[in-house]
């Protein structure tokens, strides 16, 4: 058996689609961060500061123009004061210290009062259809009052004690496709050829939020301490990332675009296939392996978060990865599998997640251009001509796992998620205590599949091979699902496999897939529901554009943050 | 103060999306409801006003007899139900018959708007089949067609002379769709001799949606508001025990 056909072995689907696995991906070099800055950096975008009308508190206005070459767009940030008590994470939060908006077209003085005007409302306010990016950020008081503090003193910030938290600013949402009057993604992605890829738009937003932090941060200090204060250094500055706290929001989503996903998982998995099957394991590629492995170890020891299960979970790793490590010198391995295989077999789910990673790092040169493979057409056909029982075979093959899911114990359906009329945020609710389960949600995909696998048989057995079409006329209920069965039986990977109905389920492993694929790392859950992150730590600056630029800023650590301090 | 707001077509179909959900819950397919409404009011078909219609005539009894008539063609009995709630699934039994056998025929009698079927024509299209739908006008002298090929991006809608086969009346909606045109155009060559007046071309149909897309869609703050309380009904009330399942 090949390498390549060994791998594809190893990596079957209900494997690499199992939720339990996708909730411990790691960020890797076809995340949307990492696909912004290279073509930020790459391409030298131009981003100037045009505004900055900012008062010695930090309130006021600022504006960013930034020229792609292709497209001219513009930032536009408003900061504002925020009682300390109103400051929150939550999506029925009303104020903010930051919000900003990212939008095409001349920023006129009218537009700009207009933003003015409707932006800090947020999902209360109403932009135009030139705005591809709503967004907003709390600051981290913490942070930010101890390092203009510091600046203020005249000394650089402890990067030990910065590191705890990472970040100036942490976004709490960050909206896009046509919400509130923005572009449509259609638009968009049709007429913005470097926001033509998943979430571009969005991560040059939050990159904007980052750099303007850092700005904020020195303006504040050089005000408070005119005679005193110096700038942050850009070493540390390259440190701060910008965090970012995700709740189930993000959840739907998964499930509501298994196709958008399945493509994403897809590349992934092909990437990997592509490294073992074309990268050797030279002296070269083994040196790249254990810096690049020694950096991401570590980067997980610097985690710092209060949840004793994610310590846990990053500990094993960084012990595990170690002992890889060390295996890997000694094996003189003549393929990646090999090493795939020794994880496989000697390493918990994560680590060889973060091994994987970490090879697609090694050999990125050989997977770049799938960057291009990341956007899909969405849609979710019915096949009415096909028969009853040629729709139960696709179920019975590509839905198995389904089928497969006991629902005879209550608990397997104990939980409902519902959106709350308190700003329409995403819940949970327990089916056998909460109100609200007549208006669920539908993201229970195996449980629909099951009523229509039902349903078909019984049909079937009523009336004779009858095609769907006429399967749906008089069971409109499934019409839905057997769409959504027909087109993802096509696809390579198909669907997220869990129960998000089952009493035990972990919302936050949805959260950090989708997170990896941005590019997100320094996982803090707050809770099965919510999780604390960071963007973009260690990435260039907008002052670093034009300069070399070695794509290397994944796994941040601190040493040399702190080294380059003093 | 402005009577209009304008939203994006995302921000509609969300809104629409839940407005379908808050209508039949999990009983119907609410996405491809919602899709057959944009598709209509991004073409100034009226997809906004015949939904709200519809919505007010919920209560009417979802009670749609399908028969499958010897001579291969389906015949829907609507007693009264809005097609926008069902043109899509009578449309999944014409593709399903003209792709196993080149050709289908579907008569739907007793519906309200008839018109949304210009919206299965353009759905057979995309689907690989040439499609031509009729039904009845206000005028019992003439009768709406629309009708695609498969090199259209959108049906041509017109008003043509009812055909002299129907003795001066339809009363029925008619979708039929093929795999080649052709077939329709030597069965059907009656409905294809309409009148250059009157009529939506496709390029008009295709321009009207991409304007929309670019521009966003206009509707008025009334129908709008209608629209959210429609949407707002998959909310649930708000309480400090729902609030633990945020996360809070």
């Amino acid at each position: 058996m090949s390498a390549v056909t060994d791998v594809l072995a190893c990596r079957p689907v209900d494997e690499v689609m199992d939720l339990e696995r996708l909730g411990t991906l790691y960020p890797y070099p076809l995340s949307f961060m990492r696909c912004l800055v290279r073509r930020v950096m790459t391409e030298g975008w131009s981003i100037a500061r045009t505004k900055f009308d900012i008062d010695s508190d930090g309130y006021g206005d600022a504006v960013y123009k930034i020229n792609t070459g292709n497209d001219v767009f513009n930032f536009a940030i408003f900061s504002h004061y925020l009682n300390p008590e109103d400051r929150s994470d939550r999506v029925i939060a009303e104020s903010w210290d930051m919000t900003a908006t990212l939008c095409a077209g001349e920023l006129t003085d009218e537009r700009h009062q207009r933003l003015k005007d409707n932006v800090p409302l947020q999902e209360a306010g109403r932009v135009d259809c030139e705005c591809i990016v709503l967004t907003r950020a709390n600051k981290s008081r913490r942070n930010f009052n101890y390092v203009v503090d510091c600046l203020v003193e005249g000394k650089q910030p402890d990067v030990n004690l910065i590191a705890k938290v990472g970040y100036l600013f942490r976004t709490t949402a960050v909206y896009g496709s046509g919400k509130f009057g923005m572009a449509d993604w259609e638009k968009v992605c049709h007429r913005y050829p470097d926001f033509a890829r998943p979430f571009m738009a969005e991560m040059l937003a939050c990159f904007l939020i980052r750099q303007f932090s850092l700005e904020l941060t020195d303006w504040v200090a050089s005000q408070k301490g005119p005679d005193t204060a110096i700038k942050l250094s850009d070493n540390i500055k390259r440190y701060f990332g910008i965090g970012n706290a995700t709740g189930l929001g993000m959840a739907p989503y998964l499930i509501n675009h298994p196709g958008l996903i399945s493509n994403w998982i897809n590349i992934k998995e092909t990437a990997l296939r592509e490294v073992v099957e074309n990268g050797r394991p030279d002296a070269e590629a083994m040196s790249r392996l254990q810096s690049i492995g020694g950096k991401a170890i570590q980067h997980l020891s610097e985690i710092s978060t209060d949840n004793d299960d994610q310590n846990e979970l990053n500990d094993r790793a960084r012990i595990e990865a170690k002992q890889v490590l060390v295996w890997a010198n000694n094996a003189s391995l003549s393929s990646w599998y090999e090493l795939i295989k020794h994880c496989s077999d000697h390493t918990g789910v994560e680590t060889q997640e973060l091994i994987n990673s970490i090879l697609l790092e090694v050999h990125k040169d050989l997977i770049i251009d799938l960057e291009k493979e990341l956007s899909v057409e969405e849609v979710y056909q019915l096949k009415p001509q096909k028969t009853m029982s040629e729709a139960q075979s696709v179920i019975e093959s590509a839905y198995d796992w389904a089928l497969n899911t006991d629902y005879s114990n209550e608990s397997a359906f104990e939980t409902f998620w519902y959106r709350s009329e308190e700003k329409m945020e995403p819940r949970l609710g327990q089916r056998s205590e909460d109100i609200g389960a007549e208006k669920e949600m539908l993201l229970g995909i195996a449980w629909a599949v099951q009523c229509c696998y039902d349903d078909l048989k019984t049909y079937t057995a009523k009336v004779g091979d009858r095609s769907v079409g006429e399967f749906v006329f008089h069971y409109p209920q499934h019409r839905y699902i057997l769409r959504r069965v027909q087109t993802m039986a096509d696809t390579a990977y198909g669907e997220i496999r869990a129960n998000l109905l089952d009493e035990e389920v972990l919302p936050i492993q949805l959260l950090r897939c989708k997170l990896s694929f941005f590019g997100v790392g320094k996982f803090d859950p707050k809770s099965k529901l919510w999780v604390r992150n960071t963007m973009f730590q260690g990435a260039p600056l907008v002052d670093d554009i034009g300069r070399p630029f070695m794509d290397d800023w994944f796994f941040p650590v601190m040493k040399m943050s702190s080294d380059a301090a003093q | 103060m402005t009577d209009t707001i304008t939203l994006s077509i995302n921000e509609f179909r969300a809104i629409l999306r839940k407005a379908f959900e808050g209508l039949y819950g999990h009983d119907h397919d609410f996405n491809q409801l919602a899709r057959l409404v944009i598709w209509l009011e991004c073409r100034q078909l009226s997809g906004v006003k015949l939904f709200l219609e519809a919505e007010a005539d919920h209560g009417a009894k979802w009670d749609l007899i399908l028969n499958d008539l010897e001579t291969g063609e389906y015949e829907i009995e609507a007693n009264g139900l809005s097609l926008l709630c069902f043109g899509d699934l009578a449309c999944d039994l014409a593709i399903g018959r003209a792709k196993y056998t080149g050709f289908s025929v579907v008569h739907i009698s007793g519906a309200m708007h008839s018109e949304v079927i210009a919206a299965s024509v353009a759905r057979c299209a995309r689907n690989g089949l040439a499609a031509i739908a009729w039904w009845p006008d206000e005028n019992t002298k003439v009768a709406n067609m629309a009708s695609q090929r498969l090199d259209q991006s959108a049906p041509m809608v017109c008003r043509v002379d009812l055909p002299q086969s129907y003795e001066g009346s339809i009363e029925r909606v008619t979708l039929v769709c093929a795999t080649k045109m052709s077939v329709l155009e030597e069965h059907y060559a009656d409905w294809f001799s309409y009148k250059d007046e009157n009529y939506i071309a496709a390029d008009a149909l295709t321009s009207t949606f991409t304007r929309s897309l670019d521009r966003g869609l206009i509707l008025s703050i009334k129908d709008y508001k209608r629209l959210c309380y429609c949407a707002d009904r998959v909310l649930v009330e708000s309480t400090e025990a729902s609030r633990r399942g945020a996360g809070a």
